[in-house]
């Protein structure tokens, strides 16, 4: 177990250390140095001020300097300054963070309920009125993207509903939970939903194949000849064994929203991880970039872990090693 | 045969103890010299640990095979003598020792300089479901030798095949059916012909009855005894059926984990075993006649066969033999002369049987009936086995093919087995009219009876049609799709107009027709939705074959890539790159990519190769280790060769509904690029732009938001529709291909 956790832990490291690597070169590429220490001196500047912008942000070194000492700012826990305020990114992600967490944390449980519950339905009654339904809207919310979902929850939920007197959801934007718990939901519930929906109908799908198949299992007919109630039959018997691949892609869905729900975020306005990396993209703020990528990957990596750990204790044939 | 020269090596000390008894006639076909086959041993911690633990499967094997004779190799599954047959014909690597064929020594040969051997050495493989390529014709498969050694001219090729199919009891009429619409036997009978294709001297049968009904198992074997006699074939006959060696062999040699402990005359080992081992294995053979088989009790052997990772000390045997003394701990017997009439009949073991004594140690009292006995019952045994055909071996040559022609199948009807099941058809058709399609086309017919596919294909042809009709909309309308209305475009606050006369589905904040606009923002979207597509699966396809077919370091590194491409947030790093494009144009030569179509494509490439790659490799890791592709090696195929025409086949059905299920997802990222304002640059019209522009409106302009979503919904749901029903017809069972 221990073996497995460094040897994973190490790897994890790798990927991010890649990820990070990928990013400067990116932006090496791209505009660089320049044109950030233009835009921050202004237009008027003479180019003796742009000189001495650009030596203060190492911008006027090669790449590889750049990027040591981001790395050796890295290990002692620093992700750098913001070139534009001198904010601490730290800082900057510590306030978007929560942001994203609260996103993922009520969306989360939604499409995993959602998605979970229906596929076993519609597996367990294939070609019912029930399963069709399911996997109709399914098939509809998987063919919407996101953006598409978040606009018009927001046309129809928002505006069409409070422009008729029913002011149930409010407009786009944040309320910190420590400010009011119950405005942070209501802000939260139209973000949940549209997050919620596109992902549940992708679990649905992969639930009814999965468990369609384990139904089809000698096992499972063997319980139920030896008289194991159906409820047990479907939950223990069939539902444990189908829920290898559904952990998978909720590890990769979970890791993935870690860096930001980046799509979700820009629809309902939510300044999250997501957001702020936008924001930063279209400034070429390279250590906000930088600093949103590292938390992404970290994310990405620690959930593949956490799905490997689940495989264990979900199947006991896999051994960790 | 040439069961008189025999010659064979003690395998401990491989010291050259040759036995010549008569003068040499001729060098023997095929001289196994000391063989040594290690397999490293696979654990989930790859750095470290205690040294190198292998597979011991054939250890210090000597063998020779004489010109036309027949060597059954026998013994418990796992013994090595698969493996043993495969590094004869070098389908595997030697770890130590040689392998001789026909006065050559083969084992240092490099793939190239092998190609010509690869002509006189054939195999027939065990599984008949599992050596032939379901996805190529007869035809295709049994040519496949003249094609990998450009022996004869494409028009000359159908003439040989029809021939050999003649040859060995198919029905050259045939030659367009696929494997799946033969039975077993039949099956197995391609395999033969395909290996006779080149006429080889030689070939590895590696159990190729196991697989078949007994009546069928009677059938192919004397199918191979009569091409022996009408082409002086050399066997090498593997088997773990003591009763179809005993019937179609010259000289069997019996296996125990990895080493040969006795070898000889047919008549010899089958009727006075000298290993423990081996009568052991006799006396289990099945007896059919109820009182034979009252008075021969079989020897059941205690314990369970060792691992050949780290085998028992001394005589291998040791710890399961009822004979085992101290010296069998420690020594290892060598394969020596025993006492016999026959100096060719060899055993390894300290303490062998003596003639005709019992492995009970207890003498039976009348030995020599209780030996009759079972030689009767044994023949008896293959009698039953080989049924009313036994007699062919005996036929002239010519008449073998009569008793084996089509006609002559009747233990086999041809029928039943040929038909493939369709479950999911709603009605299946008739017999007649399955027969002869190709997977390809049954798939069609599935598709074409699924009502919700048709209409999807029919919405995406109108889309198509919509996005190709974009200019003559524009001008039937009269509005271009740049051209601003400011006075009728426009309400007097500046605020789009909703769908009028003039305006079919209003306008846009500037003015502009929507209706021309969503036009031309669709042939964007379904460019990108393609383009994007096929670059995508045709970068992840080929890591993927190249990945999972050739193992090793070209494996590693490539999974590793794809682990970290998996590990990548997908959209930041899309933004970013497609911004910084968007902000500086990168130039390679006189290509130029800025923002636009080209770097949406390409970025959406480059971040989802990696998880067509995974999946591609994945399948064809497993049909690497088919027996279709090893057949294809023993044919001398080159790589390039195998995963062109063996496993990309197999892989197709994957791959296409990869891509039509790519589609959507494309076009879903171009679209999202281009709401980040990170893809296509305004003013040109695209969808996800729309929606975004739209996004300011919402309160005012309903229609501007909702019928750019409406179409991107349309399109993208009439993609997964299409997938979908594409893939229940590919593969009825409904397994889902995204797993």
């Amino acid at each position: 177990m221990i073996r497995f956790l460094a040897r994973r832990i190490a790897l994890g490291v790798l990927v991010m250390w890649c990820v990070t690597l990928v990013v400067f070169l990116i932006f090496y590429v791209g505009p660089g140095a320049g044109d950030v220490a233009r835009a921050l001196a202004g237009r008027e500047a003479p180019p003796s001020t742009v000189a001495l912008i650009a030596r203060n942000l190492l911008l006027d070194r090669p790449w590889y300097v750049q990027y040591g000492h981001f790395l050796s700012q890295l290990l002692h826990g620093n992700l750098g300054y913001d070139y534009y305020n001198s904010e601490s990114v730290n800082t900057i992600i510590a306030q978007a963070f929560p942001v994203t967490f609260s996103l993922i944390i009520g969306a989360a449980p939604l499409w995993l309920a959602f998605g979970i519950l229906s596929g076993v339905y519609s597996a367990v009654r294939p070609r019912s009125l029930g399963d069709r339904t399911f996997t109709g809207v399914a098939l509809l919310f998987y063919s919407t993207p996101t953006f598409v979902l978040g606009v018009l929850l927001i046309l129809v939920l928002y505006y069409e509903l409070t422009v008729h007197g029913v002011s149930i959801f409010p407009a786009p934007g944040y309320v910190p939970f420590t400010q009011s718990p119950l405005q942070w939901a209501r802000a939260l519930i139209l973000p949940w939903l549209a997050l919620a929906l596109v992902l549940a109908a992708a679990y649905t799908r992969l639930t009814r194949s999965s468990m369609l198949d384990v139904l089809g299992e000698d096992y499972v007919r063997t319980a139920r000849a030896k008289g194991v109630p159906e409820r047990r039959v479907i939950f223990r018997h069939a539902l444990r064994a189908a829920l290898n691949p559904i952990v998978t892609q909720a590890g990769i869905d979970i890791g993935v929203l870690f860096g930001g729900a980046v799509i979700t975020e820009q629809v309902f306005d939510l300044p999250g991880l997501g957001w702020v990396a936008v924001h930063a993209i279209q400034e070429q703020d390279l250590p906000v970039i930088i600093g949103v990528v590292v938390v992404a990957s970290a994310g990405v990596v620690a959930a593949n872990l956490i799905v490997d750990i689940l495989y264990a204790v979900l199947d006991p044939r896999v051994r960790l090693h | 045969m040439g069961d008189s020269t025999d010659q064979v090596l003690s395998p401990r000390e491989g010291t050259a103890a040759v036995i010549d008894h008569q003068e040499r006639v001729d060098e023997p076909l095929l001289r196994l010299h000391d063989v040594v086959k290690h397999f490293p041993v696979r654990s989930g911690a790859r750095l470290g640990r205690h040294g190198r633990e292998v597979v011991r499967a054939v250890d210090h094997v000597s063998l020779d095979l004489q010109r036309g004779e027949t060597l059954g190799l026998v013994g418990e599954t796992g013994c090595g003598k698969s493996t043993l047959g495969r590094v004869a014909l070098r389908l595997l690597d030697l770890t130590s020792g040689s392998v001789n064929f026909d006065g050559t020594d083969l084992s240092r040969l490099s793939d190239r300089r092998l190609l010509p051997y690869r002509r006189q050495m054939q195999m027939i493989f065990q599984d008949p479901y599992g050596s032939l390529n379901g996805r190529r014709r007869v035809g295709s498969i049994i040519g496949d030798p003249f094609a990998i050694h450009g022996v004869e001219s494409r028009s000359a090729r159908r003439q040989s095949v029809q021939e050999l199919m003649e040859l060995v009891g198919l029905n050259p009429e045939h030659y367009n059916r696929f494997p799946a619409e033969f039975s077993g036997g039949q099956r197995q009978r391609i395999g033969v012909a395909r290996a006779l294709a080149l006429h080889p001297k030689l070939i590895v049968c590696d159990e190729p009855v196991s697989a078949l009904d007994v009546s069928i198992q009677a059938q192919i074997v004397n199918l191979l005894a009569g091409l022996q006699r009408e082409f002086g074939l050399t066997y090498l006959f593997i088997s773990h059926d003591l009763s179809v060696v005993r019937h179609l062999c010259d000289r069997i040699a019996v296996m125990y984990l990895g080493q040969i402990v006795e070898i000889g005359p047919v008549s010899e080992v089958a009727v006075n075993p000298r290993h423990p081992y081996t009568a052991a294995l006799l006396s289990a053979v099945p007896v059919p006649d109820p009182d034979a088989a009252a008075r021969a009790t079989p020897v059941v052997l205690t314990g369970d066969l060792p691992s050949p990772i780290d085998p028992p000390t001394g005589c291998r045997f040791h710890p399961r033999c009822p004979r085992a003394q101290d010296l069998c701990r420690v020594e290892a017997p060598a394969l020596q002369i025993r006492l016999g009439p026959d100096a060719a009949h060899l055993a390894a073991c300290h303490f062998p049987l003596a003639n005709g004594e019992r492995l009970d140690g207890a003498q039976g009292p009348s030995s020599d009936r209780a030996t009759a006995l079972l030689v009767e019952s044994l023949r008896q045994s293959a009698q039953a086995l080989v049924g009313d055909l036994d007699a062919a071996p005996q036929l002239p040559a010519d008449l073998a093919s009569e008793v084996l022609s089509p006609d002559g199948q009747g233990a086999e009807p041809p029928d039943a087995e040929s038909v493939v099941p369709l479950p999911g058809e709603p009605e299946p058709a008739p017999a007649r009219k399955v027969q002869m399609r190709s997977p390809w086309s049954l798939a069609f017919q599935r598709l074409r009876h699924d009502r919700a596919s048709i209409v999807s294909a029919g919405v995406i042809l109108s889309i198509v049609l919509f996005a190709i009709l974009a200019p003559v909309i524009a001008s039937l309308t009269g509005h271009g799709v740049l051209e601003q209305f400011p006075t009728i475009g426009l309400t007097p606050d500046g605020l789009p107009k909703g769908p009028s006369a003039t305006f079919l589905l209003g306008t846009d904040d500037l003015g502009r027709d929507l209706l021309v606009r969503l036009a031309y923002g669709a042939q964007i979207s379904l460019m990108v939705g393609v383009l994007a597509t096929a670059l995508t699966v045709f970068v992840g396809a080929i890591v993927g074959l190249i990945s999972g077919y050739f193992s090793g370091l070209v494996d590693t590194v490539f999974a590793r890539v794809m682990d970290v491409m998996l590990a990548i947030p997908f959209l930041l790093f899309a933004i970013s790159l497609a911004s910084v494009v968007s902000v500086t144009p990168l130039h390679f030569g006189p290509v130029t990519i800025g923002p636009g179509i080209s770097i949406v494509v390409i970025v959406i490439g480059i971040f989802s190769w990696a998880t067509v790659a995974r999946i591609v490799r994945g399948q064809v890791i497993a049909i690497r280790n088919r027996e279709f592709v090893e057949a294809a090696r023993a044919l001398g195929a080159r790589s390039w060769r195998i995963i062109l025409f063996d496993v990309l086949p197999n892989v197709m059905p994957t791959i296409i509904v990869y891509t039509t299920l790519l589609i959507p997802v494309s076009i879903v990222s171009e679209a999202a690029l281009s709401y980040l304002g990170v893809g296509v640059q305004p003013p040109t019209a695209d969808w996800g732009q729309m929606i975004a522009e739209a996004q300011g409106y919402y309160q005012q302009a309903w229609w501007f938001l909702t019928f750019p979503s409406a179409a991107l919904i349309l399109t993208t749901l009439a993609f997964n529709i299409l997938g979908d029903g594409i893939r229940d017809a590919i593969d009825p069972r409904g397994t889902d291909f995204r797993g």
